[in-house]
């Protein structure tokens, strides 16, 4: 058995002081879809956040196969292989949809198979290829997050986390988007989804953990999708 | 009331012990040491606003500049200043005041000059308002070095009277003993709450604008004093004399202390005074069990590094941003 | 004086302080620091010009230019970088590099001594060439000339080069940069490297028409050129080089228009434009009007 894609080992989080993840163990194994479902508030940014380096952990580790991450600037972990699409998509609006992909090439190990990657990442949005000169402020919040999607993508990653991707996104558009992780998972990248919509993920997810006061209190199979008592029991806990 | 004993105690008996020092030196130590105490009092200043509220002020040296001028210009017999300032306003000609009276003036001033400046200014924080403040000393300076209506200009005014260390020491103690009633009272307690969460305070219904404002004009008065304190101690008002490097000595003091506390203004203005002296001596050799002697300029690298060392690895200052206490939290 | 010379001084100046300002505002867009030492730098290079005075001008310059990139770099490394690591706030950095600006002038001082030295290089310049019975110093033109290639050039480095996209998605974002792999250290260094050409480039200029050099003749370069870039608005280099440009160019015009009587409260004029700016615009004058009104000086 091989090492997990990704692993969280007992991680605790502060946020001056105040912990905002309390030890949770979480594992995305390679190839895996896994949700992380949760109220506002619950850890979910903060673990992601813990993943790429933008917070240290305060206890606890990070490992992505097998590899601690403890002490690994942003740019480092995203060097590894770790792409995030940040909460709020965090598209540079000033830059052109082009110049936003092109950043997408700085966390790249190696500058093979460049052009299929961007060719694969316009097949699954061509609004990156036919938009490409215009200013990426100028896209609808939608294709925004094609764009912060794609834009992790032709990094190349091994590992790649979103943070609430459908936040804001009419409900066709979000099946859509599901729909293509499911063609991203077909690639070997493994997929750790930070969602509110929770009956969603947990019907889609190979696994979703349910995330609440910084503790994964419930994981549910997509079996589990219709049972929202328990879904609910575990928001209220 | 230990409390106050103590965080209230600490900075008067060190300041009370270097008047009393003072007495037990030569001529030109005594200079210095008189010096340490106006430089406390700046500093005090300076913390009253930038301790307070957590907003940087450059500008604080423009209300020392005002109690300088005025306080100094008002002491000198009205005929030597015919003689040499023709230019001045005829108030400011024909006046010849005490000490006294002129310290109490230059903190008007310094309090009047600190609200105008602080009713536009105070909507600023952050870079803005390191930038803003800065402009005014600027405009400051520039108006002092020019205006022949209101100062020397140029030129350098000497034959101030000369107040004694006791005059220092008690001044110095009142802008400590403000200094510390503003920041225990309801005021300085609003203002540290907008410093520590601006938008929780706002909540809370604190108006951010109208206490920094509170806090600028006091700093501003109690500037204005040392301002006066500061003429009477050199004896001279001197071009350039407020400007860059006071500002920048003064702030070092300030930040070498702890910029959030009164005990860190007090003893950052005390200790900085201390080394500056130190290697002043040692520049012109000094004995420490051998004869030490530094080349001229050491004493403004020795300064410079060590304000620069003490932001870069130990931002809180000295003492942390903590009042003096015997139990340490 | 007449008009011709005023508005070529007038020129050459404000090209002079365009440069200074697209230093401070690179820097400043990404990192969020105002280099209050960066006058210091400029200072540096002038006094290698000044004891590399029996050397040919070429490997002067190169010397200069060497040495007040490295200094840029040590600021960055030993002070500013350990500041950002702990998350000092904009106001305690702007704080530290005014204790690097004046370490650096008591540096000058014992090292250099108060009485100053003289730059010789490329003194050739002032002579002056005759245009339609205008007498121009050759050093205007130079400077104008220099001036406009290095902000273009700098431009294009910015524009066109995957290292120059990197340092605007920085200035615009930093965080979500390093989140896609931009290394921080290495876009911060640009900045400062970039930042420290064009310093040693006012070196050679400023020293052409003001050979004397003293431990404090950056600080009222600097000053001068915040006031333009402020008065620009920070976030756009282009719009910080207006700022700096414009500030040279209306000194330059005044200083050479107006009696000495009068130009004596001109800087009060310019810091009280200044603090106007802020207030009524805080993004700066030539800033669209939609800007956002975050994070702005």
């Amino acid at each position: 058995m091989s090492e997990p894609a990704l692993a969280l080992e007992n991680l605790e989080v502060h946020y001056a002081g105040v912990p905002a993840v309390r030890g949770i163990d979480l594992e995305v194994g390679e190839g895996e879809i896994v949700g992380l479902v949760g109220p506002n508030g619950a850890g979910k940014s903060s673990t992601l956040h813990a993943v790429m380096g933008v917070v240290p952990p305060a206890v606890g580790d990070i490992r992505v196969r097998g590899r601690s991450l403890r002490g690994f600037s942003p740019e480092r972990v995203a060097r590894l292989g770790v792409a995030l699409v940040p909460e709020g998509r965090h598209i540079y609006s000033s830059l052109t949809v082009a110049e936003n992909l092109r950043l997408g090439f700085a966390a790249r190990r190696s500058n093979d198979g460049l052009a299929a990657d961007v060719a694969w990442v316009e097949s699954l949005f061509p609004v990156v290829r036919d938009f490409a000169r215009r200013n990426a402020g100028a896209l609808s919040g939608g294709q925004q997050q094609q764009l912060a999607i794609a834009r992790a993508l032709v990094a190349r990653p091994d590992v790649l986390l979103l943070d609430e991707p459908s936040l804001g996104l009419a409900p066709t558009v979000v099946e859509t988007l599901f729909a293509t992780l499911a063609g991203i998972r077909e690639r070997g990248v493994s997929i750790l989804l930070v969602e509110q919509r929770a009956q969603m993920t947990i019907a889609f997810a190979d696994r979703t953990h349910v995330i609440a006061n910084g503790r994964l209190r419930l994981t549910l199979g997509p079996g589990d999708a219709g049972d929202t008592d328990k879904l609910t029991a575990a928001y209220l806990s | 009331m230990r409390r106050v004993v103590s965080e209230l105690g600490a900075p008067v008996i060190l300041v009370v012990a270097t008047a009393l020092i003072t007495g037990a030196f030569s001529q030109a130590h005594q200079l210095e040491f008189e010096n340490a105490l106006v430089m406390t009092a700046i500093v005090v200043a300076l913390y009253v606003f930038i301790g307070n509220s957590g907003v940087i002020s450059f500008g604080h040296v423009s209300f020392v500049a005002v109690g300088i001028y005025l306080g100094g210009i008002l002491t000198v017999d009205p005929q030597t200043k015919t003689f040499t300032m023709p230019g001045l306003f005829p108030y400011l000609r024909h006046t010849d005041i005490g000490i006294v009276p002129s310290l109490a003036l230059a903190a008007a001033a310094g309090g009047v000059y600190g609200l105008a400046v602080g009713l536009p200014l105070m909507r600023l924080s952050g870079l803005p308002a390191g930038i803003a403040t800065f402009a005014v000393l600027g405009i400051t300076a520039n108006v002092l070095y020019y205006w022949q209506k209101i100062g020397p200009t140029a030129q350098t005014l000497s034959d101030i009277p000369e107040a004694g260390r006791w005059t220092l020491a008690v001044a110095t103690i009142i802008t400590i003993a403000a200094a510390y009633g503003y920041q225990r009272s309801r005021f300085g307690r609003m203002l540290r709450a907008t410093r520590e969460d601006p938008a929780a305070a706002r909540a809370a219904g604190i108006s951010v604008y109208r206490q920094r404002l509170i806090a600028f004009t006091l700093s501003g008065a109690l500037a204005g004093l040392a301002g006066g304190l500061y003429v009477h101690q050199l004896g001279l008002i001197a071009p350039d004399l407020t400007y860059l490097d006071l500002t920048f000595v003064t702030l070092a003091m300030l930040v070498f202390g702890g910029v959030a506390s009164l005990w860190g203004a007090v003893l950052g203005a005390l200790a900085i005074s201390a080394l500056n002296s130190f290697l002043g001596d040692a520049e012109n050799t000094v004995h420490v069990g051998f004869r030490l002697t530094l080349p001229t300029g050491t004493r403004l690298v020795t300064i410079g590094a060590v304000m620069a060392l003490v932001i870069i690895l130990r931002p809180s200052g000295l003492t942390g941003g903590r009042e003096f206490g015997w139990r340490r939290r | 004086m007449n008009w011709g010379q005023a508005i070529a001084d007038a020129i050459s100046l404000g090209a002079l302080y365009g440069l200074v300002a697209v230093g401070i505002g690179l820097v400043f867009g990404v990192m969020r620091l105002i280099n209050f030492a960066y006058g210091e730098l400029i200072t540096a290079g002038a006094y290698v010009l000044a004891y590399t005075g029996g050397w040919p001008a070429p490997l002067a310059i190169l010397m200069c230019v060497a040495a007040v990139v490295a200094l840029a770099l040590v600021q960055e490394r030993v002070a500013f970088r350990p500041l950002r690591r702990m998350g000092a706030s904009p106001a305690a950095m702007l704080v530290a590099t005014f204790a690097v600006s004046f370490l650096l002038q008591a540096i000058y001082l014992l090292a250099f001594g108060s009485r100053g030295q003289i730059v010789g290089t490329l003194g050739q310049l002032n002579s002056a060439f005759t245009v339609d019975g205008v007498d121009i110093r050759w050093i205007l033109l130079v400077t104008t000339v220099t001036g406009a290639i290095l902000l273009l050039a700098t431009g294009a480095l910015l524009n066109r080069t995957t290292i120059g996209l990197h340092v605007r998605a920085a200035a615009q974002d930093f965080r979500t940069a390093r989140i896609l792999g931009v290394r921080a250290n290495r876009v911060i260094g640009l900045s400062f490297v970039v930042a420290g050409v064009l310093a040693a480039a006012v070196s050679v200029l400023y020293t052409v028409s003001n050979p004397l050099v003293q431990p404090q003749m950056g600080v009222p370069i600097t000053i001068f050129a915040l006031v333009g870039v402020v008065v620009g608005g920070l976030d756009r280099l282009w719009s910080a080089a207006l700022g700096g440009f414009a500030v040279g160019f209306v000194y330059g015009m005044f200083g050479d228009l107006l009696s000495s009587q009068q130009t004596v409260y001109l800087p009060a004029v310019v810091y009280g434009s200044v603090i106007l700016v802020l207030l009524l615009r805080p993004a700066g004058l030539f800033a669209p009007l939609h800007a956002r009104q975050v994070e702005r000086v």
